[in-house]
């Protein structure tokens, strides 16, 4: 099976493929390091958006990052979509494959949303158990990222990022860091976002993502529109100094601006990672 | 609670009309936000990604029946026909069928939805390689009637008892008038795939039956024999053989 250290090499600064920059990619090749689809968006489809893919594989370093494996979920995983997820990373030789650390539904429902994990030890095996089956499937290490979430279960026992460290050290995934998701689940919950990142094992973080975010009435949205706000860039700044450079992806779903406008986005993200980094401590009261 | 009752409890939250009442037994109330709120935060999101899935693929629907009535629609399409996929994209796959048999809805809304739905089938469909328009035309008509010829996967035939063209091409023009009723009035439309965008051809009777004859029969021949008994004039053969030439002319078939 590929490890994670054998296939998330530091690919640079990338973007999220999205419909509407299509013919920008097509016809202009931008100056971009790499690209991530959405996996769903081009399983089960023949038209224009896989075509576009396969195309432009042949120009970019090409990662998948999908919405539905459920690996939380109860319901047995759906080898009809791992089957198709294989085929696809094949035809456009993606770098690695991502999904989120949630469930998306419940008898084989899909509500289409990342919905929160309930942190138990029985939740922690059952999800060791189903990373174990998608990776042996899919012959290599899959990355994990964290959720943004809105609500948590009166009944957990563990913290989030201890669950992540824990599914990471027992199956050798990887996980990707979006810094946004940390910092909006942070305020949601009133947790330390330091001590989250300080949890995670940081050899085993394989990319990146930077987002923004939305104030709502008592929370905040991981609504993905607008530029990345400046609690996130410093809590990047952090990440950097505690985990050091990865791969790193700007993602903007609302209000989607032209390509000019996201990759001066992502020179911020750029600038910041050829900053030395501050020396830090991890936090104090933190005992892995 | 274990974390599978737990899941099963959030999902049955999450889609319920009403929000349940023991939310605060299940979830977290913290930093300020009580457990209610936390699950409405995706209940709410909930009812806007299943919406603006289906105001995306049945965009005419919508502006014909009204904002309004197409959300009510929806809630109750989707309390029979909940998503089973990994993809949005398969959400409207039982709409039309579903609002075909809504005794309280007048049939064209059942036909324009079916109508929409063959755009998102030609869009997505995958296709083999088309069968060459040079190596058909050269061989003789005896032969080119035993292969077997077949429509595309994205090339999507529908027959409506509505005048969905006009409607449809009014829609794209953004000319569509307020509380608009189509006409009825039978309307074969045949969808393609042309460089990724899809098209609407609206064909006549008897080049509908020959699109219907390459769906279902062993070959070309079987197909076009019958329908080319019902042509009564030269004419109307003339409009029959042009029809298959500008399908094969556009790469709509393929050798099964």
């Amino acid at each position: 099976m590929l490890s994670v250290a054998e296939q998330c090499s530091n690919l640079g600064f990338g973007v999220g493929l999205r419909t509407v920059h299509y013919t920008d990619f097509m016809e202009s090749c931008p100056e971009v390091d790499w690209l991530e689809a959405l996996t769903e968006n081009y399983l089960g489809t023949g038209g224009r958006p896989r075509q576009v893919l396969r195309q432009l594989s042949m120009r970019y370093p090409i990662v998948l990052h999908g919405v539905s494996l459920s690996i939380g979920g109860s319901s047995p995983i759906d080898r009809h979509y791992l089957k198709l997820l294989k085929v696809l990373a094949d035809e456009v030789q993606a770098r690695w494959i991502s999904d989120h650390l949630c469930w998306t539904g419940y008898a084989h429902h899909n509500l289409h949303d990342l919905l929160p994990m309930p942190f138990t030890e029985a939740s922690l095996a059952h999800v060791k158990n189903r990373v174990d089956e998608v990776q042996n499937y899919l012959g290599r290490a899959i990355l994990l990222e964290n959720p943004s979430s809105y609500a948590s279960f009166v009944f957990d026992g563990i913290s989030e990022a201890q669950f992540l460290r824990e599914i990471v050290l027992s199956t050798g995934c990887g996980i990707l860091l979006d810094v946004n998701n940390v910092y909006v689940s942070s305020v949601n919950h009133g947790l330390d976002a330091k001590v989250y990142i300080d949890t995670l094992p940081a050899e085993a973080v394989g990319q990146f993502h930077l987002a923004g975010h939305s104030q709502r009435e008592g929370y905040l949205l991981d609504s993905h529109i607008g530029p990345v706000p400046e609690p996130v860039w410093d809590l990047f700044r952090y990440t950097l100094a505690r985990v050091g450079s990865r791969a790193s992806l700007l993602e903007w779903d609302e209000e989607i601006p032209s390509l000019e406008v996201l990759l001066e986005e992502n020179e911020k993200a750029k600038t910041l990672a050829a900053l030395p980094s501050p020396a830090i401590q991890i936090h104090p009261e933190l005992h892995l | 609670m274990n974390f599978e009752e737990a899941q099963k409890w959030m999902h049955a939250a999450i889609v319920a009309e009403e929000a349940p009442g023991e939310a605060d037994e299940v979830l977290k109330s913290t930093n300020g936000v009580c457990a209610h709120r936390r699950l409405g935060v995706y209940r709410d999101m909930y009812r806007v990604r299943m919406s603006e899935s289906l105001q995306m693929d049945y965009g005419l629907l919508q502006s014909v029946v009204g904002e309004e009535e197409f959300e009510s629609l929806c809630w109750r399409y989707l309390k029979d026909f909940p998503s089973t996929s990994y993809t949005l994209n398969d959400l409207g796959r039982n709409f039309a069928d579903f609002l075909e048999i809504q005794a309280d809805l007048p049939p064209y809304v059942g036909e324009i939805a079916r109508l929409e739905y063959a755009i998102v089938r030609s869009f997505d469909a995958f296709d083999p390689t088309p069968a060459d328009w040079v190596e058909l035309s050269a061989l003789p008509l005896e032969t080119l009637c035993q292969k077997s010829l077949r429509p595309l996967p994205s090339f999507v035939g529908e027959r409506f008892n509505y005048n969905l063209n006009s409607l449809y091409d009014a829609y794209v023009d953004e000319t569509l008038s307020p509380g608009i009723v189509p006409q009825e009035q039978v309307c074969n439309l045949l969808f393609f795939r042309e460089n990724f965008q899809v098209r609407r051809l609206s064909v006549e009777d008897l080049s509908w039956k020959l699109y219907q004859g390459l769906r279902e029969s062993r070959d070309f021949g079987e197909a076009l024999d019958p329908v080319l008994a019902l042509a009564k004039t030269p004419d109307e053969q003339q409009k029959l053989l042009a029809s298959f030439q500008e399908w094969v002319g556009r790469s709509l078939l393929y050798s099964a």
